[in-house]
C-alpha cells in the first residue's frame, strides 16, 4: 500500500500526553497491534500541538497555507477526487439482527463485519502515525454530553476534529479513571483511499465506529453523523432523549421576547443559511442567533423540550456562500479555518462558484483537483460539495446560550425540504401527532451532499433517513 | 416549510435568505397565538395578510402559487406516502397510518 500519510516525529512535549484511563490505553494498544503504526500521537488539544500539526500538514502537502492577508491563519485541503461526499451505499449499521438496524439503513452482520474490517486494518498504519483524538460532544456541563475517542492516521482529521468538537484534555479529564464509563470508540484509517475498500460501519451495541478508505468529512469526522446522529439516536432511545438532524436558532423581537426553534432539513437545503439569517430592513430590531446549524440533542424536562448543539464548529457547503446569501457565514469563514475542495487563486486566496454575487471571479485559479482553471474551463473551480470547517466562535451571531448545559427551550419544530412543487411555503400541523406525520413523510430533491442521483424526490423522515439507527424507524416515529 | 417551490419557467418563487424571516415571524406569531391562519386539508396555512410581505418585490400571483395546494399534486403525494410507509415494512405506527387516512379524507371533503 502506498503511504499517503507518512509518520511524523514530534519533539518531546508534543503528542506524548497519554491519558490515565486503562480502558482507553488497552483499546489503543489493541488497535496499535492490529494497524502497526510507526508511533502513537496522543492529542491534548493544546495550541502548541495545533501549531506543530499545522506545520506538519503543510510539509506533507495535506494542507496549503492561504494568504494571511486574505484569510488569516487558514488552510486549504484537497481530498482525493474519488472521495468528495458521504457514501451512504457503503455505510452500515451492524446490529445483531437486521430489524434492529431499521428499514432505512444498510445492515451488516457484526462478527463478519469486524472480521472484514480487521482484515483491512491489519498493518494499515505501517509507516504512519496513529493519532488518538479525545473529544466531547455537547457543552461541558450538559447532562447529555458524550465522550469519544477517535483513532485516525489522518492529520486532516485531527485538525478538523479540533474545530468540530471540544477536543483534547477536556475529554480525558471528563472520563478520568472511570473504567466502566460510556464513551465512543472510533477507528479511522485512510487505507489507500480506494472506493472499493471504503466502509463506514457502526456497532451501536459496542458504541463503536470503524471507518476505512475515505478522507472526506462526514465519513471520517466520526463525531458528527456517525456518533452525534447514528450512534446518538440509538443511545438516545435507550436513555430517553432525542438525537436530531436539526439546526437550532434563537429569534428575539424588538421588545426582547425570545423564542428558540429547531428545524430539520435534509443536507444542503440551507440549514446553515437559516441558522445565521439576517432579517431584512423591514424587520429592524429583530435578531436571529445561532445555537447550531446541523445537529440537536433534545430532551423533555418539566414538560418543556430543551436542546443543545453537541458540536463546536460548522462543516458547511461553500459554493453559493457570499455576502448577499449569508453575510454571517462569510464572516465565519474569513479566518482560522480549513477549506476543503475549493479553488486557490493566484494570490493565495480561496474562490468558489457564487462567491461574488455579481458573477465575477478570478481570471485564473487552481481548481479543487489541483489543475489550472480559467473562466472558460468546463470543470467547476470548486467542487459543488466543497466545505468549510470553521469554529463556532467565528460566528458573529453565535447565541449567548450556546454553552448552556441545560440547553435552550424549543418553541417550534420546523420540517423542510427542497420541493419544486406540491409543498407550500409554510404550513402548520393541526396537532402533535399530525406534526410527527409531517416529519415522517418529509421529502427533498437530492443534491450533491450525499452521492447518488441528483434532482429526485427522496423521502427523508425527520431528515434522518440514513442517519438514524433504531429498531425500526417506527420507534423513532413513535418517540418523536 | 419549503423555500424551493418553482413557478413557470423553473424559477424559484420565494426570494429566500434574509426574507425567510417573514416565514419565521409567522411561526413565532403562531406560537404566541397572535396571528391568523386558514384551515386547509394539509394543515394551517397563512392567509394572504398573515404573512408580513411588506417591502418585498413579490407579485400576487407568486404568493398564490407559493401557498397553493394543488389537489392533483397531493393525490400523487399521498400515494407516495403510502408507498413509502409500505416500503418500511410493518414498523410504521398505527397513529401515522391513521394520519394518512385522515389527510386523504380531508381532501375528499
Amino acid at each position: 500500500m502506498k503511504n499517503i500519510a507518512p509518520a511524523i516525529s514530534p519533539p518531546s512535549g508534543i503528542g506524548d500526553n497519554k491519558p490515565a484511563n486503562h480502558v482507553v490505553l488497552d483499546w489503543v494498544h489493541e488497535v496499535e497491534l492490529l494497524t502497526k503504526p510507526e508511533n502513537v500521537f496522543w492529542c491534548d488539544g493544546s495550541d502548541r500541538e495545533h501549531q506543530y500539526l499545522l506545520q506538519e500538514a503543510v510539509r506533507q502537502n495535506v494542507l496549503i497555507k492561504l494568504n494571511d492577508q486574505k484569510v488569516p491563519r487558514s488552510y486549504l485541503h484537497r481530498s482525493n477526487p474519488n472521495d468528495v461526499a458521504r457514501v451512504e451505499q457503503f455505510t452500515f449499521i451492524c446490529t445483531p439482527s437486521k430489524e434492529e438496524a431499521g428499514p432505512t439503513n444498510n445492515w451488516s452482520e457484526p462478527a463478519q463485519t469486524y472480521s472484514k474490517l480487521h482484515g483491512l486494518l491489519k498493518g494499515a498504519m505501517r509507516g504512519r502515525s496513529l493519532f488518538v483524538v479525545p473529544y466531547i460532544m455537547g457543552p461541558p456541563d450538559s447532562p447529555l454530553t458524550k465522550v469519544g475517542f477517535e483513532i485516525t492516521d489522518s492529520i486532516y482529521v485531527v485538525l478538523s476534529m479540533r474545530i468540530m468538537t471540544r477536543m483534547g484534555a477536556i475529554a480525558v479529564k471528563r472520563l478520568g479513571h472511570d473504567l466502566v464509563a460510556e464513551w465512543n470508540r472510533g477507528v479511522h484509517s485512510l487505507l489507500d483511499v480506494d472506493p472499493a475498500r471504503r466502509f463506514i460501519c457502526h456497532f451501536p451495541q459496542d458504541n463503536t465506529i470503524i471507518s476505512v478508505g475515505s478522507g472526506y468529512g462526514g465519513n471520517v469526522l466520526l463525531s458528527k453523523k456517525c456518533l452525534a446522529l447514528r450512534i446518538g439516536s440509538y443511545l438516545a432511545r435507550k436513555q430517553g432523549w432525542m438525537a436530531e438532524h436539526m439546526l437550532i436558532l434563537g429569534v428575539e423581537s424588538p421588545e426582547g421576547k425570545k423564542h428558540y426553534v429547531a428545524a430539520a432539513f435534509p443536507s444542503a437545503c440551507g440549514k446553515t443559511n437559516f441558522a445565521m439569517l439576517i432579517p431584512p430592513k423591514h424587520f429592524a430590531g429583530w435578531k436571529v442567533t445561532t445555537v447550531g446549524d446541523d445537529i440537536a440533542w433534545m430532551q423533555i424536562r418539566d414538560g418543556r423540550l430543551f436542546a443543545v448543539n453537541p458540536e463546536n464548529g460548522y462543516f458547511g457547503v461553500v459554493p453559493g456562500t457570499n455576502y448577499k446569501s449569508n453575510p454571517n457565514a462569510m464572516k465565519s469563514i474569513a479566518h482560522d479555518l480549513l477549506y476543503t475542495n475549493v479553488a486557490l487563486t493566484d494570490d493565495g486566496d480561496v474562490w468558489w462558484e457564487g462567491k461574488d454575487p455579481d458573477g465575477s471571479g478570478p481570471n485564473h485559479a487552481i481548481d479543487w483537483r489541483g489543475n489550472d482553471w480559467t473562466p472558460d474551463s468546463k470543470e467547476k473551480a470548486a467542487h459543488p460539495n466543497s466545505r468549510f470547517t470553521a469554529p463556532v466562535r467565528n460566528n458573529p451571531v453565535l447565541d449567548p446560550d450556546f454553552e448552556k448545559g441545560e440547553g435552550v427551550p424549543i418553541s417550534a419544530i420546523i420540517f423542510g425540504g427542497r420541493r419544486s412543487n406540491t409543498m407550500p411555503l409554510v404550513f402548520q400541523s393541526f396537532d402533535w401527532e399530525h406534526g410527527v406525520y409531517l416529519g415522517a413523510t418529509m421529502a427533498s430533491e437530492t443534491t450533491a451532499a450525499a452521492t447518488g442521483a441528483v434532482g429526485q424526490v427522496r423521502r427523508d423522515p425527520m431528515a434522518m433517513l440514513t442517519l438514524a439507527i433504531i429498531s425500526g424507524t417506527g420507534s423513532q416515529l413513535e418517540n418523536a | 416549510m419549503n423555500w424551493f417551490r418553482k413557478g413557470e419557467g423553473g424559477k424559484f418563487l420565494w426570494p429566500g435568505f434574509g426574507d425567510n424571516m417573514r416565514v419565521l415571524k409567522w411561526i413565532i406569531d403562531r406560537c404566541e397565538g397572535s396571528n391568523g391562519a386558514l384551515k386547509s386539508p394539509i394543515g394551517w396555512l397563512p392567509g394572504l395578510h398573515d404573512l408580513d410581505l411588506a417591502e418585498l418585490d413579490l407579485d400576487r400571483k407568486s404568493v398564490d402559487e407559493l401557498l397553493e395546494i394543488d389537489h392533483e399534486d397531493w393525490k400523487k403525494e399521498l400515494a407516495e406516502h403510502k408507498k413509502f410507509f409500505d416500503s418500511l415494512g410493518g414498523v410504521v405506527p398505527q397513529e401515522l397510518t391513521n394520519q394518512r387516512e385522515q389527510l386523504a379524507a380531508r381532501f375528499a371533503e
